[in-house]
């Protein structure tokens, strides 16, 4: 008999818990809140020949005017980006996001269809975004630079020929190059775009930029969007909804 | 006063009644009605606490996907996601962590790069746990991976800066903003290592970097600083 009274105050009790608990989710979770993961693909191409100290391209377009998502369907975060990877582990980046849910460490302040100028340093997994500012116009181009001009570990960032007040060390000088778009969040509906088009591609190295050209690798994490080059030029590279297979890194 | 009148309800409630001195009242917690008592009230907050982590994982959305190596035949799991990241460009399976990394015996890749490998002698990081070596080349430049099968990894290349200090403190000072104390510039074999504690942002494995023998070596995992920096002590 005291079993069972002791058995109905644990469930009892239980009970009153759960509710609790329950509720205190429900409060904190207004049902509007958007909840993006870290789910993401990439597309983009690495100039492969070797690592270099830099990339620049002469026309990252800031979210398509053209993009028939341009106005409803970023979500989650979207990405254009020129990269310089040493390792998975330490790499440096330019390029603009839109970042509705403000995630990134990069993220937009603004509305959902603000994108931004950002660059983030990644060292030894420990990502640093160096700037979030200012916010960019849709439909033009940008020209983007990163570059370690005395192969020193000490990197410098560039828009428009304009070197950003910033700057970072790292404990490497040389890394692929490589343009890549970018979407968060693959599994919403409507699903986030992942366009993007970089024109005048170029790698540094010691003796300046030179062309992107025919040892580009494409890598593809994507089913809906593939690269291709635009007019047939190495240097102009485009990602669009083609809806074929991701392929990693290959010729 | 208001403890007794809450035990004399609820030890009604509980089929008992219970007379509460002013200063015994929470030793009559552990006996008679208040033990069943104290039971419900455990009950309630342990259902409250399971209910909040129920609630919370189904709300925190996917987890990290793992990185699956399909070279050393493992899955290196992130920490738990604490917010989106820049997605990084990643390699083909088979390439490590390198984009363009050739999987390689330890031989091989010693006759591949110009320089002496280093590596750890430690039971967590050790030849004789090597799950796979990778080797990435080309007109300039060389580094090398070696994977062990605790998760350990060992990065190894030419180290570019010729003052270890000045380099790690620009880079302490520059992520300390972002992760605070952990990052920081301690001593391993009797030099400068920059150290990063595992998780500090929720994804990324501790590592510990210095140089050896004008090498940079790099020690990752998902296991403590301390750990990571003994077995950096054992690299030769």
């Amino acid at each position: 008999m005291r079993v069972s009274r002791r058995a109905k105050i644990i469930s009892g009790s239980s009970v009153v818990g759960l509710v609790t608990g329950s509720l205190i989710v429900i409060l904190s979770n207004p049902a509007n809140a958007a909840s993006c993961t870290d789910v993401h693909e990439n597309i983009g191409w690495a100039q492969s020949d070797t690592m270099h100290r830099g990339i620049v391209s002469h026309g990252v377009m800031v979210y398509l005017a053209n993009n028939p998502d341009f106005s409803h369907n970023v979500n989650c975060v979207r990405i254009s980006t020129l990269d310089m990877a040493n390792t998975i582990h330490d790499q440096v980046e330019i390029g603009w996001n839109i970042d509705p849910t403000h995630d990134l460490p990069c993220g937009g302040s603004g509305t959902n269809d603000i994108p931004i100028r950002y660059v983030v340093v990644t060292v030894s997994d420990v990502q640093h975004c160096a700037a979030g500012q200012p916010s960019l116009t849709t439909g033009q181009e940008e020209t983007l630079k990163a570059t370690d001009p005395n192969k020193d570990g000490h990197w410098l960032f560039y828009d428009s020929g304009n070197q950003l007040n910033f700057t970072f060390d790292t404990t490497w000088t040389i890394g692929w190059a490589s343009a890549q778009g970018e979407r968060h969040d693959t599994s919403g509906q409507p699903k986030n775009s992942a366009h993007a088009l970089f024109e005048g591609l170029q790698f540094i190295d010691a003796t300046g930029p030179h062309d992107f050209d025919n040892t580009r690798v494409f890598c593809d994490t994507s089913n809906d969007y593939d690269g291709s080059l635009l007019n047939g030029s190495n240097t102009a590279l485009k990602v669009a909804l083609t809806n074929n297979n991701f392929q990693l890194c290959s010729l | 006063m208001r403890r007794r009148r809450y035990l004399e309800r609820h030890g009604d409630v509980l089929g008992q009644q219970v007379h509460v001195p002013e200063a015994t009242g929470m030793k009559l917690l552990t006996r008679i009605g208040g033990g069943e008592l104290a039971l419900g009230l455990v009950a309630a907050v342990g259902s409250t606490i399971l209910a909040l982590l129920v609630a919370g994982g189904l709300l925190s959305g996917r987890p990290a996907p793992a990185r699956r190596d399909e070279a050393a035949g493992r899955s290196i799991q992130p920490a738990p996601d604490a917010g989106a990241r820049v997605g990084l460009i990643q390699p083909p399976p088979g390439a490590g962590p390198f984009l363009r990394g050739v999987k390689v015996t330890l031989a091989q890749a010693q006759a591949d790069v110009p320089y002496a490998l280093s590596r750890p002698a430690s039971p967590l990081a050790s030849d004789d746990s090597i799950a796979a070596v990778w080797v990435e080349s080309g007109p300039g430049f060389s580094h090398a991976a070696i994977d062990y099968t605790s998760g350990i990894e060992e990065i190894i290349q030419p180290a570019e800066f010729t003052d270890p200090s000045k380099k790690f403190e620009a880079i302490r000072s520059e992520l300390s903003g972002d992760i605070g104390s952990a990052v920081s510039v301690q001593t391993v074999q009797g030099g400068p290592a920059l150290v990063i504690d595992q998780n500090a942002q929720g994804t990324n494995a501790g590592s510990v970097s210095f140089v050896t023998h004008n090498l940079l070596v790099q020690i990752y995992g998902h296991y403590p600083e301390g750990t990571l920096m003994s077995i950096a002590e054992t690299v030769r």
